[in-house]
């Protein structure tokens, strides 16, 4: 969560230019007018507030993710370019879902961020049903590519089934994420036998709603809760009730606040999940 | 914690290690076991420890005990806090025997996921050089048709197979989809039409089943395409049932129905054998069986319609 501007600062063309710096690279293309319309659903009494949450969003364009790929696959042991001079066999598969979803688009981050994107590579990345008939051992690396992890529990679910019995053979393996909270850091950790390799950790300041969030004073979170409650009666604080102001390029989290991320009959969100 | 006291049993080149250094099987890592017994055996070991130690290899790889035979057992370790297990050490199975061992402890159910047991199936056939059902059901204590659906899985591509094996549940697709299309794709008469491209066909069947207006809404669609080629085949229709199904496969919005030919159409057929046997079915059900008791004819008549229906309920199963 970013630091949002003071209180009371106007509404004007240069915060909306800065939102829409921001912004523009979201999947489904915010401009000034869906901006205007979603502080619009705002009471006048909350528009301020509302505008602060816009400024706290962290939003995590394509060149952040690559950047952070490209730094994360770096920091691996063992990994290099050239086949001759990697330690072991390495193979590169998407975790979330077999194909069209977010493991997808991020394998194809990935490869862009690495320079693998040439048929050269191809070998390295592979289907999550190869993994078995490779026959990998504790010499061998596969790492698993992923966006965000907002509780851990999809990833500890992931490995539970299908991962753990498709890597049984015992290589080493690692889950690469471009971000995720400190509490999936710790189940993932604790659960599972990935390594997490992970571009951001969120801190518990970055839930909305807890203790730990100073930017907004308790008022002011009733205030929001109040309007996530319009969004998502089920879910006010997102999935996992994890109160993330979180919006990745190609997607918004589930664990970020419904009047950032979803769509219902009273509320129009800025960052719709597909 | 557990100590066995000196009038318990004495197990000889048995060790004692701490529960916690024990891990499953990661090639039996479904640990769907039913409640009941599992509580039968916890109030076992409750009142008598562990008298079976649980059989462990060290795997040398990642420094570790890996539970080869006794995973209940451990469980309920856990579940009672028991400090410790008796553990009886066995050398480090290969990956065939590994796979092997836990197919036979941990016997098949219906409701696990398909999926991962044809990959093993695969990687035993990759291993042993062995292909028959048979002896690979001998060889992994399934039952042969089970072998029959996973070598149908292992026919697909590792694209589609991976579909089967979504993170999220509510995102795979079921092997039963792939196993009933199977017919379809290895229909000889399918393979020869001059439109038919597999990988094609099969994606096209996944957008009909997946996305809306979903023209196939189950995956026993399948047996009434080749119930529909079947027809066709005897009623030498084959030409125009392949412009059907090639349609059928183009337009997301074609529906099933549009595959049925009026000259070889055994729908309407089915439909009046259906209404016979519910006629039947009723009759049946409403009968006394003590009024009837002596009537031997009619429990002869009864008796070889009851084969006749398993009979032909078999060879139908045998088809898919």
């Amino acid at each position: 969560m970013k630091r949002p501007k003071n209180r009371g600062v106007a509404v004007n063309p240069k915060r909306y230019n800065g939102w829409l710096a921001a912004f523009r690279n979201y999947r489904v293309p915010v401009n000034q007018e869906l901006i205007q319309h979603w502080l619009s659903q705002f009471d006048d009494a909350h528009r301020d507030i509302a505008a602060r949450v816009l400024d706290s969003v962290l939003f995590l364009d394509q060149a952040h993710i690559e950047t952070s790929f490209r730094t994360m696959l770096s920091s691996l042991e063992g990994w290099h370019r050239f086949k001759t001079r990697r330690q072991g066999r390495w193979y590169f598969v998407p975790f979330s879902r077999s194909a069209g979803e977010s493991g997808d688009s991020m394998t194809h981050a990935f490869r862009r961020a690495n320079g693998l994107s040439t048929r050269h590579f191809d070998e390295l990345f592979i289907q999550r049903s190869e993994l078995p008939l490779l026959k990998l051992g504790p010499d061998d690396h596969v790492v698993l590519i992923d966006d965000f992890s907002g509780t851990g529990d999809q990833a500890c679910k992931s490995w539970a089934d299908p991962f753990e019995e498709l890597l049984a053979s015992g290589p080493k393996v690692y889950l690469m994420i471009v971000a995720a909270t400190r509490a999936a850091q710790k189940q993932i950790k604790d659960k599972t036998e990935m390594e997490l390799v992970c571009g951001q950790i969120l801190k518990s300041s970055a839930h909305l709603f807890s203790a730990d969030c100073d930017y907004f004073e308790s008022a002011e979170k009733t205030a929001i809760l109040s309007y996530c409650l319009k969004a998502d009666p089920n879910k006010p604080k997102g999935y996992g009730e994890c109160g993330l102001a979180v919006v990745l390029a190609h997607q918004s989290p589930n664990n970020s606040i419904p009047i950032l991320t979803t769509s219902s009959d009273d509320w129009d969100p800025l960052f719709p999940r597909s | 914690m557990r100590v066995p006291s000196p009038d318990q049993p004495h197990t000889i080149g048995v060790k004692t290690v701490a529960t916690d250094t024990l891990h499953p099987n990661p090639h039996n890592p479904r640990m769907l076991f039913d409640r009941e017994p599992m509580d039968v055996l916890e109030r076992s070991i409750d009142r008598t420890g562990i008298l079976v130690p649980l059989t462990v290899y060290w795997e040398k790889a990642r420094k570790r005990y890996v539970i080869l035979d006794g995973q209940r057992r451990w469980m309920c370790a856990q579940k009672l806090k028991l400090k410790t297990v008796p553990i009886s050490e066995v050398s480090e199975p290969s990956l065939v025997q590994n796979i092997v061992t836990m197919f036979q402890i941990h016997k098949f159910r219906e409701d696990w996921e398909l999926m991962p047991t044809a990959l093993k199936i695969e990687l035993l056939i990759q291993e042993t050089g062995e292909k028959d059902e048979d002896s690979l059901a001998e060889m992994t204590g399934l039952a042969p048709a089970v072998i029959v659906r996973c070598k149908k899985l292992i026919y697909f591509d590792k694209e589609f197979q991976s579909m089967m094996l979504d993170g999220n549940p509510d995102l795979r697709v079921k092997a039963d989809f792939f196993i009933e299309l199977h017919s379809v794709i290895r229909d000889k008469d399918v393979r020869k039409f001059d439109w038919f491209k597999e990988k094609t066909f099969i994606q096209q069947m996944l957008r009909k089943y997946q996305e809306d207006p979903r023209t196939i809404i189950s995956v026993t669609s399948f047996r009434l395409i080749k119930q529909h080629l079947t027809n066709a085949r005897k009623a030498d229709a084959m030409g125009k049932l392949s412009n059907r199904l090639r349609e059928f496969a183009e337009n997301p919005a074609t529906e099933l129905s549009h595959l049925e030919i009026v000259e070889v159409n055994v729908h309407s057929d089915a439909r009046a054998m259906v209404k016979r046997v519910d006629d039947l079915t009723a009759l049946i059900h409403k009968m006394d069986e003590e009024k009837f008791y002596g009537e031997e004819d009619l429990w002869r008549a009864l008796t070889q319609l009851s084969k006749l229906v398993e009979e032909k309920l078999r060879k139908a199963d045998q088809r898919r």
